[in-house]
C-alpha cells in the first residue's frame, strides 16, 4: 500500500489557531530573574527580582517555583507596577494565603511568597493583566560560610531540580500546581516539583547577576559561569560576562578575603552581636581514631558525570584516612548495597578494595536517603571495638529528595554519638537540607561542582571528618539569646558562627581542645554595618526551634516560630509574605493560572532518557525494542520523579492488581465504613496525646484503643491495610496503657510509642483518604 | 476515566477526526501508554490526574490535552515546539486547536487512502487473526468470550 504523503503548512495553521497569544508567541510569564549581591563582613545581602508579564490575551496568575540560598532569612518583599511600588507584609501563612486569595477574587493584582524548604521558595503573582509588567522583589541576607585562610563562597541557586518522591500518592486535593502528586511520605511534593521544559524550548528569561565584594580579595574563581570583575575604590563588581545565561544551575563565586588577618571576630550592630571563631591552627595532635561509614548516593539523578564525580571524591576522602581508622562503604538507590567485609582498618590494601568497588558503583534507581542513614546508623551503633573511637557518616550525594523531614527526624532520633558530614555534589544542589542535616549531625558540610578540582575542593574536608579541634564552646559576657543555643564545635580550618544580643562590647569564647586542654579566646566587638543581623539572628533562632517542632509538633513551638517571624520579619515555613494593590484590575477576577516551566539542571545526564521517552511519545510500540539500558534508566528516572511515580514495583504491583482482577481493599469499604474508622482514629490519636501531656488517663486511652479495634473489625478491607495500626493497637498500646494504668509511662516510653504511632496513623490515613495533615497546614510536614 | 479508558478515547477520537497516522510513518497511531502519560505531566502538558483509592483518574481536560500533543504530533512538530504551543492553554483553546488541524488534516489529505496498518497472524490451518496496529489487550477473560461467539457466529465450533 503507498500513501500519498500531503505537504502541509502547518505553522501558518497552528499559529492561526492559537491567536489568543500576543506577539510574543512564547507563553511563559516569568519574563527575567535579575540577582544583585552586596557582601560586607562576611554576610551576604541580595535582592531578586523577577519579572512578570502576561502574553495571553487575559489576566493570569503566575506560578513559579524557584531557589534562594540554604541559609537565607528573607526580609523584604514588594511589587512594582510601573513607577508604584506596594510593599509586601508578612502574616501568618493560612491568613496571608486568604489575603492573596481574596485580593485576586476582588480584581487587585497581588503577590504571594511562601517558603517550602530552606531552599525552595514559590511565588505567585496574581491578576497579571495583558502587556503588564510586574516587578516582584525580594531582598534576602545570608551568612557565608568562612575558612581560616580566608577563602569563602557565595552561592546564588537559579534553579529547582527534581526531587526523588517516594510512597504511596494521597488521594486528596493536591497543595500545590508541581507536576508530582502528593505522597504519604512528601505531602506537599506537588510543591516542589514544577514543570520541566523540553530541551530545544528556549525560555527566554533574561538573567542578571551583579556580586559587589567590599573589602580586599584574591582567587576569584566562578565555577559554574564566565564572569567579568570591574574594580572600583572600595569594592570590586563581578558580573555575568554573557548575557543569554539559561537558568540551569547555581551561581558559585568562590574568592579569598585578603588585606586583614584571618582571625575570629565579633561584629555588632544594633543590639546584636555575630561572632565569627576561628580555630587555632592544628597543634601537633593527631585526633582519636575514627570508624568512617561512606554513604554514597548511586540514584538516577546522579547519572553522568555526578556519579564519577561522586564516586572519584568518595575514594579521594578514603585516601585521607590514617592507618588507625576503620571504614565501610555505602551505595544506595532503592536498595543499600554495602563492600563486602563490614567495617575494614585502613590499610593499603582495603584501600585499594575500597577504591576497586567504588568503580563498579553505576547510577540507576530512587533515592531512598531515609533507608541509607538507618542503615548507616545502625551500622555504626552495632560496631565492635568501638571504644575510643570516633563514628563518622559522610554522605556523598545531590542531595535530590523531597522527604527532607523525615531524614533529619530520624538523624535527631538515632545520631548517638556519631557526626554527620555530608559533600555535596551537583550543579545545582540542595544546599539547604545538606547544610541542616550537617548542622544537626554536629559535623560540616561541603560543597563541589561536578567535574575538575574535586580533590583540591575536598583537602579540607578530609581533615576534619570526624575530628573536631575544640568542642563544649561557651561565651561568657552580657550575652543573652544565643541562636544557634549550641554553638557548633571548630572543625580545622573552618569558622563557626552564632548570633546574639550584646549587651557590653566584650566576650569570652571558651572550650575544649581534643586532647582536653582549656581553648580560649577574648574578642572586643566591632561596629559593622550588618543591617540585616536582627533577620540572621532570628533565622538563626528559628532554625533551632525548627528542629524542636520536628521533633515534638509542639504548638507552643510553632506559635514561638511565627512569633519571631513577624517581629523580626523574616520569612518561616509558618508564615508568608503577601502584598496587595489597591487598584481594580480584573473585574469579576477570572483569570488562568499559568505555572512556569524551569530549566533540567545542567550536567543531568538525562538525553537517553528523554530520547527514550520521547521515542516512546510518538511510538509506544516501540517500547518493545528499546535497548535494555535505555529501561533501566527510564526505570532510575521515573522513580526519582523525573518522569513521575510511582516506582516501577509499584507499578508492577497495580499490573498484577488488575491482570488478576484483585480489587484494592479500600474500595471495598465504604464512604460510612471508612468515616467510622477515621473518627475512631482520631479519637485514639486524642486520647493519646491526652495521656502523654497528664489531661487523659488509662481507661480513657484503653476505651479508644478498643472503639478503634472494633471499627477495624467491622471492615475488613480497612483492617487488612492498615498493618502497621493492627500492630501498635495490638501490642505498643496494651503496653502503654498498662504503663499508664501504673503510672510508670515516662517521656521515653511515650517517645518510642510516639514514633510508632505516627507511622501507624500516616499509612492509616493513605489508606482512608485522608489528607495525612489537613491540607491547610502541609508545610508543617515540610520541616 | 481511568488511563486505559483514556488512552482508548484518544485513539478513537483522533481516528474520528482523522489525525492518526496523518504524518508519514503513522507513528502516531498508537495510544498514549502510561510512561508516556507521565512524561507529558512533568512537562506541564498533561494535568496531573486525580488520585481515587490508589488509582489515577482522568477527566475530559486530559483528553483534550492528549488530543491537541497527539495532533500535533501528527503534522511532526517536535516536542519542544509542541510545548511552546500548548503550554498554559484553556480547554477552549485546545478543542479550537484540534478542531482546525483535523480540518487542515481534512483538506490536505482528501485523497490520501486511510492508513491503517493491521497485522495479521496465522493461529491454526484456516484461521488467521488479524488485529489493528492501534489494538492494545484490555480484558482477556471478555477478548475471550468474544472470540468463542465470534467463532460460534461462523459456525466455527462445531
Amino acid at each position: 500500500m503507498t500513501l500519498a504523503i500531503p505537504m502541509v503548512d502547518i505553522p501558518s495553521g497552528v499559529t492561526r489557531v492559537l491567536g489568543s497569544l500576543r506577539a510574543k508567541e512564547q507563553p511563559l510569564p516569568l519574563e527575567s530573574v535579575q540577582l544583585r549581591a552586596r557582601v560586607i563582613d562576611r554576610v551576604a545581602e541580595v535582592t531578586v527580582e523577577q519579572k512578570f508579564g502576561n502574553p495571553f490575551r487575559e489576566a493570569i496568575e503566575a506560578v513559579y517555583v524557584f531557589p534562594l540560598a540554604g541559609g537565607s532569612a528573607v526580609s523584604r518583599f514588594e511589587m512594582q507596577i510601573g513607577k508604584r511600588v506596594v510593599r509586601g507584609r508578612i502574616e501568618e501563612r493560612s491568613e496571608a494565603r486568604r489575603q492573596y486569595a481574596q485580593a485576586l477574587d476582588q480584581g487587585k493584582r497581588a503577590a504571594l511568597l511562601e517558603q517550602e524548604r530552606d531552599d525552595v521558595f514559590t511565588m505567585q503573582v496574581g491578576n497579571v493583566t495583558p502587556g503588564d509588567a510586574v516587578v516582584i522583589r525580594l531582598t534576602y541576607s545570608e551568612r557565608l560560610p568562612f575558612f581560616e585562610d580566608g577563602r569563602t563562597e557565595l552561592r546564588l541557586p537559579l534553579v529547582v531540580a527534581p526531587r526523588y518522591v517516594g510512597g504511596e500518592e494521597l488521594p486528596r486535593e493536591q497543595a500545590g500546581h508541581g507536576v508530582v502528586s502528593d505522597t504519604a511520605t512528601v505531602p506537599d511534593a506537588s510543591r516542589i516539583t514544577p514543570p520541566r521544559l523540553v530541551p530545544g524550548f528556549d525560555a527566554k528569561v533574561s538573567l542578571g547577576v551583579e556580586v559587589e565584594l567590599f573589602g580586599g580579595f584574591s582567587d576569584l574563581d566562578c565555577s559554574q559561569h564566565a564572569v567579568s570583575t570591574s574594580s572600583g575604590p572600595e569594592s570590586a563588581r563581578v558580573m555575568l560576562s554573557r548575557e543569554r545565561e539559561p537558568l540551569d544551575r547555581d551561581f558559585v563565586l568562590r574568592w579569598r578575603i585578603a588585606g586583614e588577618e584571618v582571625k575570629s571576630q565579633l561584629f555588632a550592630h544594633g543590639g546584636f552581636a555575630l561572632l565569627s571563631v576561628v580555630p587555632p591552627a592544628r597543634q601537633g595532635f593527631l585526633g582519636v581514631a575514627r570508624d568512617v561509614v561512606f554513604v554514597l548516593d548511586r540514584s538516577g539523578s546522579m547519572q553522568g558525570p555526578k556519579m564519577a564525580s561522586a564516586a572519584r571524591a568518595c575514594a579521594s576522602l578514603l585516601r585521607t584516612l590514617g592507618p588507625r581508622d576503620r571504614f565501610s562503604l555505602q551505595a544506595f538507590d532503592e536498595i543499600v548495597e554495602w563492600m563486602p567485609g563490614g567495617f575494614q582498618q585502613a590499610d593499603e590494601g582495603a584501600i585499594e578494595r575500597g577504591e576497586k568497588w567504588l568503580r563498579s558503583v553505576e547510577a540507576r534507581g530512587g533515592t531512598e536517603l531515609d533507608l541509607a542513614m538507618r542503615e548507616a546508623l545502625q551500622q555504626l551503633h552495632s560496631r565492635g571495638e568501638s571504644a575510643g573511637r570516633a563514628p563518622v557518616v559522610v554522605l556523598l550525594t545531590d542531595g535530590q529528595v523531597g522527604d527532607e523531614s523525615s531524614v533529619l527526624k530520624r538523624l535527631q532520633a538515632e545520631l548517638g554519638d556519631a557526626r554527620v558530614f555530608t559533600v555535596g555534589i551537583d550543579t545545582a544542589v540542595n544546599d539547604g537540607f545538606l547544610r541542616r542535616l550537617a548542622a544537626l549531625g554536629g559535623g560540616t558540610s561541603t560543597f563541589v561542582e561536578p567535574g575538575a578540582r574535586l580533590e583540591e575542593a575536598l583537602q579540607s574536608v578530609g581533615r576534619e571528618i570526624g575530628t573536631p579541634l575544640v568542642t563544649d564552646l561557651h561565651i561568657d559576657g552580657e550575652v543573652t539569646e544565643l541562636a544557634p543555643a549550641r554553638i557548633p564545635d571548630l572543625f580545622a580550618g573552618r569558622a563557626a558562627a552564632a548570633f546574639f544580643r550584646l549587651g557590653g562590647r566584650r566576650v569570652k569564647i571558651t572550650g575544649r581542645f581534643a586532647d582536653g586542654r582549656q581553648f580560649d579566646q577574648e574578642l572586643e566587638a566591632r561596629e559593622a554595618p550588618l543591617a540585616a543581623i536582627d533577620h540572621l539572628w532570628a533565622r538563626a533562632r528559628i532554625v533551632d526551634l525548627e528542629d524542636q517542632f520536628r521533633a515534638s509538633r509542639s504548638e507552643a513551638v510553632k506559635k514561638e516560630i511565627v512569633a519571631l517571624s513577624i517581629r523580626h520579619t523574616v520569612l518561616t515555613r509558618f508564615t508568608a509574605f503577601v502584598v496587595v494593590d489597591d487598584e481594580v484590575v480584573n473585574q469579576g477576577g477570572t483569570r488562568r493560572t499559568v505555572v512556569q516551566p524551569v530549566e533540567m539542571p545542567a550536567d543531568w545526564d538525562l538525553q537517553q532518557v528523554r530520547g527514550a521517552l520521547k521515542h516512546m511519545a510518538s511510538n509506544s510500540a516501540g517500547a518493545t525494542t528499546l535497548q535494555r539500558g535505555a529501561m533501566g534508566r527510564i526505570r532510575a528516572a521515573i522513580a526519582y520523579g523525573y518522569a513521575g511515580k510511582p516506582t516501577s514495583a509499584s507499578v508492577t504491583g497495580q499490573l498484577t492488581e488488575k491482570l488478576i482482577g484483585r480489587q484494592s481493599p479500600e474500595k471495598a469499604a465504604t464512604a460510612a465504613e471508612r468515616e467510622k474508622v477515621r473518627q475512631a482514629l482520631e479519637a485514639f490519636l486524642r486520647s493519646f496525646v491526652a495521656a502523654r501531656d497528664g489531661s487523659g488517663g488509662a481507661s480513657e486511652l484503653e476505651q479508644a484503643r478498643v472503639d478503634l479495634l472494633r471499627a477495624l473489625g467491622d471492615s475488613l478491607a480497612i483492617a487488612t491495610a492498615v498493618p502497621l495500626l493492627q500492630a501498635f493497637l495490638r501490642a505498643a498500646a496494651v503496653e502503654l496503657v498498662a504503663a499508664v494504668a501504673a503510672g510508670a509511662a515516662d517521656a521515653a516510653l511515650y517517645a518510642r510509642h510516639s514514633r510508632l504511632l505516627e507511622a501507624a496513623r500516616d499509612q492509616a490515613r493513605a489508606v482512608l483518604g485522608d489528607a495525612g495533615a489537613p491540607a491547610g497546614s502541609f508545610w508543617e510536614a515540610s520541616i | 476515566m481511568i488511563l486505559e479508558d483514556l488512552s482508548e478515547r484518544v485513539a478513537r477520537e483522533l481516528g474520528e477526526r482523522g489525525l492518526l497516522g496523518a504524518a508519514a510513518d503513522g507513528r502516531v497511531s498508537d495510544a498514549p501508554d502510561a510512561r508516556t502519560v507521565r512524561y507529558y505531566t512533568t512537562l506541564g502538558l498533561l494535568d496531573r490526574p486525580r488520585i481515587e483509592g490508589r488509582q489515577a483518574r482522568y477527566a475530559e481536560r486530559h483528553l483534550l490535552q492528549l488530543l491537541a500533543i497527539k495532533a500535533l504530533q501528527a503534522f511532526d512538530l517536535p516536542l519542544a515546539e509542541i510545548q511552546q504551543r500548548l503550554y498554559g492553554r484553556s480547554d477552549a483553546e485546545l478543542k479550537a486547536l484540534v478542531e482546525s488541524l483535523a480540518a487542515e488534516a481534512r483538506t490536505t489529505s482528501a485523497a490520501r487512502v486511510p492508513s491503517l496498518r493491521l497485522r495479521e497472524v496465522a493461529v491454526e490451518p484456516g484461521v488467521r487473526l488479524v488485529v489493528e496496529e492501534s489494538w492494545r489487550p484490555r480484558d482477556p477473560a471478555a477478548l475471550e468470550a468474544r472470540i468463542r461467539a465470534a467463532l460460534a457466529a461462523l459456525g466455527g465450533e462445531r
